[in-house]
């Protein structure tokens, strides 16, 4: 009878590998959107759509010029058809009826579309103490609590809002953190970014709320190139939620989001994402591509710290990195990455210590199941300068079923003699005594690994702000159904 | 510039088919660059500048020179710039030149040496040899010019065999480049350990590689040792051919001046119920710089496999620098793999303990960096080696050896 766990435990990661993706429908909104192909005109077209001053268009342009002599990166342990670039819509948004004065004038489909994810807006508005704004295929549509968030000088906006209205912030920011040659996914979104989040909190100004961004990608055969910039100001602190979910397609649709964090001395920036894009069904067919540019620095005693729940998307490119300038300052990196089925996940950070006595910390916790690929790649860096600087990491995985595959690549390189570092990495399943263990106290199996898989991440979700706590358990339930209590 | 020595070389040398296949094969890729992922810290532009010539010269050997850098073992294997000298007679072991011999390949520079390498060994051990005394290797090198050294070898442990065998290297002549590829067939049921020795001039660069093939219920163990030589790049490389074999890999690397070691490390687990150790520290002084890349492959369906990978540093100096990348590759879930990685200094709580109970500075530093390297020092079990690390240990720390 010693074997039955493994039966059940069997039965339920069947049952986990045959769930289907309970997020996945579209919603009928009239949608305006250009021929598919990237070409100078296109860019020229989305410049002109947002009504943008000529810098930007320079800065796309530049872009586009770099872009096209960029090749596509493919060092990551990901194998996925590369997308054909000219077969991409690179513009569609959402035909604006009227201006909306108030989330009560929501198109009342796109208001259900909300509700079915569970995103109740009103809600969040009085209980949650939430500000959302909420992206909908590229445009916004709506933004609550500006107002109060206003009264403080704190910018919460749309960026093509921001572009308008604070020129001068966002052209002293946008590609600094994340330079436009970085790599060809940012020389792309810069390129053709069509809308995102803007963010700036004025010196010492603590954020009374998480600020937080629903994206959604909706219409069929769009790629969704989002830009979010966040600034923090001396002394400010703002924790920023990003979430995502997408409905369920059958061909790949991409998506190469870049968000840049600046911490000015003494600030600190809290960005959390849970990511649910469609990871396509369970023979590996659709789904979304996430190839990702996520940077911040930190200048003198500043602290970023990223936080991920990643269970969605076919394949994941995202390495959320710190650039640890200043003296003093701080880099975490906290993440789950849960992949099923045939999902294909290449993730993990980059801490680049230049100050002296720079800290960092990388927890990242990979659960792989089905015949699904996770990888953790990360990069200590210490400077030569980073005197007295510290890094701990670790990277833990736990395997679910034997046809999945766990894989890490840290790379750690310490130029001085005063800094220490720690890397440690495990890999493991779920253990059979465990599961005996829970079960000998009456504890099912199911809730047994439940119970182990919860604790196992839990370093990580007691991380994540409240209110997202409860959505990041509500996706990790989608993806590994039965295995979380 | 030594690309074209070589296709000058090989003008007047009689190359077989296969010889001719690798030549190309190298000729198309040429030397690894720092593009390659293998080659990212290490860059060989600096080694292969100079004007390297590939002909070997003959000079004197005398016993006085063997008995100065023998470690004083009863059978002792000698090459002369890469020809055998002497060896040892003993009955079971067969050595013998070849001059075709196809081995496998981990880069390049493989290829380059199975084709230009004109003395290849053969060294076979009977089945079920029990080899009382390791087999003491020592390679003594010495050219009028610089020179571009070949060495190539390969060993067979025929099954239930116990080998073991010490390798050194003496360079009294011009700048040399090693290119080295030995190829151990470690079969079934059978023991073979390898000791490096890797205490080189300065004028001394390396390119060592190992590949050691394991079959069913074998044990394959490697020590290096890297205590000198301006450039020191091992590939070591473990292949677990069947069920139950076990593979540990030792390594200590103190070095100093402007010196650069490259650990690269590979094990390849295909199959059920193995296990691997592996061990690595190393302490950096003035301007030197390490690599360590240690890759753990796990292949589908090679259940109940145990890996475990450590790689500890001490940076002594800021000028010192170190790269690691312990790397993970998992695809089957019974399994139990973990890798830990650290780089640090001297606690200075047991610093001061030392220096508060008398011990001048100099000497508290170099027990404590002592006991950081003794846990590979306890794993070794020939008095000789135990006596050579000591040996280099103590004169790296500036501490009496009587210490230790």
């Amino acid at each position: 009878m010693k074997i039955e766990p493994k039966i059940s435990e069997d039965i339920l990661l069947d049952e986990v590998t045959s769930k289907e993706y309970k997020y996945g429908f579209t919603t009928n909104i009239e949608s305006e959107k250009i021929e598919k192909g990237l070409n100078e005109d296109v860019i020229k077209f989305i410049s002109k759509k947002k009504n943008e001053p000529d810098w930007m268009l320079d800065f796309r342009l530049e872009a586009f010029k770099v872009w096209k002599e960029m090749e596509e990166p493919d060092w990551a342990n990901i194998n996925y058809p590369k997308p054909d670039y000219q077969d991409i819509v690179y513009y569609c948004a959402p035909k604006q009826k009227k201006k909306l004065n108030s989330l009560d004038d929501l198109d009342p489909e796109m208001k259900r579309t909300f509700d079915r994810l569970g995103i109740s807006i009103d809600e969040q508005k009085r209980l949650a103490n939430v500000a959302v704004d909420i992206v909908m295929d590229s445009v916004s549509v709506a933004t609550s609590f500006k107002e109060k968030l206003a009264e403080l000088g704190i910018i919460f906006c749309p960026i093509s809002e921001a572009i308008q209205k604070y020129p001068e912030l966002v052209k002293k920011y946008i590609g600094t953190v994340i330079p436009v040659r970085d790599n060809f996914f940012s020389a792309l979104n810069s390129a053709v970014f069509s809308d995102g989040s803007f963010c700036y909190i004025p010196k010492g100004t603590e954020c009374p709320m998480e600020l937080s961004t629903y994206f959604r990608i909706n219409e069929a055969g769009t790629g969704q190139f989002e830009r979010t910039l966040v600034i923090a100001e001396e002394g400010s602190y703002v924790s920023y939620l990003e979430g995502c979910t997408a409905p369920m397609r059958d061909e790949n649709q991409l998506h190469a989001a870049v968000v840049e964090l600046v911490a000015q001395d003494s600030a600190e920036i809290k960005y959390s994402t849970v990511q649910n894009w469609y990871p396509g069904d369970k023979n590996g067919k659709g789904g979304v591509f996430n190839f990702v540019t996520k940077r911040g620095i930190c200048h003198d005693n500043a602290k970023i710290s990223w936080t991920q729940v990643e269970t969605g998307s076919a394949v994941t490119w995202k390495y959320p990195s710190c650039v640890l300038k200043g003296k003093n300052s701080i880099g975490e990196f906290f993440s789950v990455a849960v992949t099923n089925n045939f999902q294909q996940a290449d993730t993990g950070t980059k801490m680049v210590h230049l100050g002296e006595n720079s800290k960092s910390t990388i927890i990242a916790k990979g659960i792989c199941a089905g015949k699904s690929n996770g990888s953790y790649r990360g990069l200590v860096k210490i400077a030569k300068g980073a005197k007295n600087s510290r890094n701990f990491s670790q990277c833990d995985s736990l395997l679910m079923g034997d046809k999945c595959g766990s894989h890490t690549f840290p790379y750690i390189e310490v130029d001085n003699k005063s800094s220490k570092v720690e890397h440690e990495a495990t890999t493991s399943k779920i253990g059979e005594d465990q599961l005996f263990y829970c079960n000998q106290r009456g504890i099912g199996t199911e809730e047994a690994v439940a119970l182990i898989v919860n604790g196992y991440c839990k370093e990580v979700l007691n991380k994540l702000p409240m209110e997202f706590a409860v959505e990041a358990k509500k996706l990790l339930e989608i993806s590994l159904e039965g295995s979380v209590g | 510039m030594l690309i074209e020595e070589i296709k000058k070389y090989v003008i007047n040398t009689d190359l077989s088919s296969t010889q001719k296949k690798s030549l190309n094969y190298f000729l198309e890729n040429g030397f690894p660059t720092t593009k390659d992922e293998d080659w990212k810290y290490t860059s060989l532009k600096k080694v292969l500048k100079r004007k390297y010539c590939l002909k070997s010269s003959d000079f004197e050997l005398n016993d006085e020179m063997i008995q100065q850098y023998s470690l004083g073992f009863k059978h002792k294997l000698i090459f002369k710039n890469g020809k055998i000298f002497s060896e040892p007679k003993i009955s079971g072991v067969s050595i013998k030149q070849t001059s075709d011999l196809c081995m496998p390949k981990n880069s390049t520079l493989c290829y380059l040496n199975e084709a230009i390498c004109k003395n290849t060994y053969e060294i076979k051990f009977d089945k079920n040899l029990n080899l009382d005394n390791p087999i003491e290797i020592l390679h003594f090198i010495n050219n009028n010019n610089d020179y571009f050294l070949q060495l190539r070898t390969k060993i067979t442990c025929g099954s239930g065999s116990n080998v073991k065998l010490v390798e050194r290297f003496c360079n009294i002549g011009k700048n040399t480049l090693i290119n080295s590829c030995m190829h151990a067939d470690v079969k079934r049921n059978s023991f073979f350990e390898i000791s490096k020795l890797q205490s080189y001039n300065d004028n001394t660069h390396t390119i060592d590689n190992t590949l050691i093939d394991q079959d069913r219920d074998s044990t394959a163990n490697v020590h290096t040792f890297s205590f000198d030589g301006s450039f020191i790049r091992n590939n070591l490389n473990f292949y677990q051919n069947n069920e139950n074999c076990t593979s540990n890999m030792n390594g200590i690397t103190i070095i100093d001046k402007s010196n650069f070691v490259d650990h690269h490390t590979f094990v390849d687990h295909k199959f059920q119920n193995c296990l691997s150790n592996e061990s690595y520290k190393g302490v950096y002084f003035d301007n030197t710089k390490g690599v360590f890349n240690g890759k753990i492959m796990v292949r589908p369906d090679a259940q109940k496999i145990n890996a475990f990978q450590s790689n500890n540093n001490l940076l002594f100096s800021d000028s010192a620098s170190i790269k690691t990348k312990p790397q993970l590759e998992i695809y089957a879930d019974d399994v139990k793999c973990s890798h830990g990685c650290t780089i640090g200094q001297i606690d200075k709580k047991s610093l001061f303990y030392m220096r508060s109970r008398g011990f001048s500075e100099k000497t508290a530093k170099g027990l404590l960096t002592f006991a950081f390297l003794i846990e590979v020092i306890e794993k070794l079990n020939t008095k000789e080696i135990v006596d050579y690390a000591k040996t280099e240990i103590a004169k790296k720390l500036s501490i009496e050896k009587d210490l230790l």
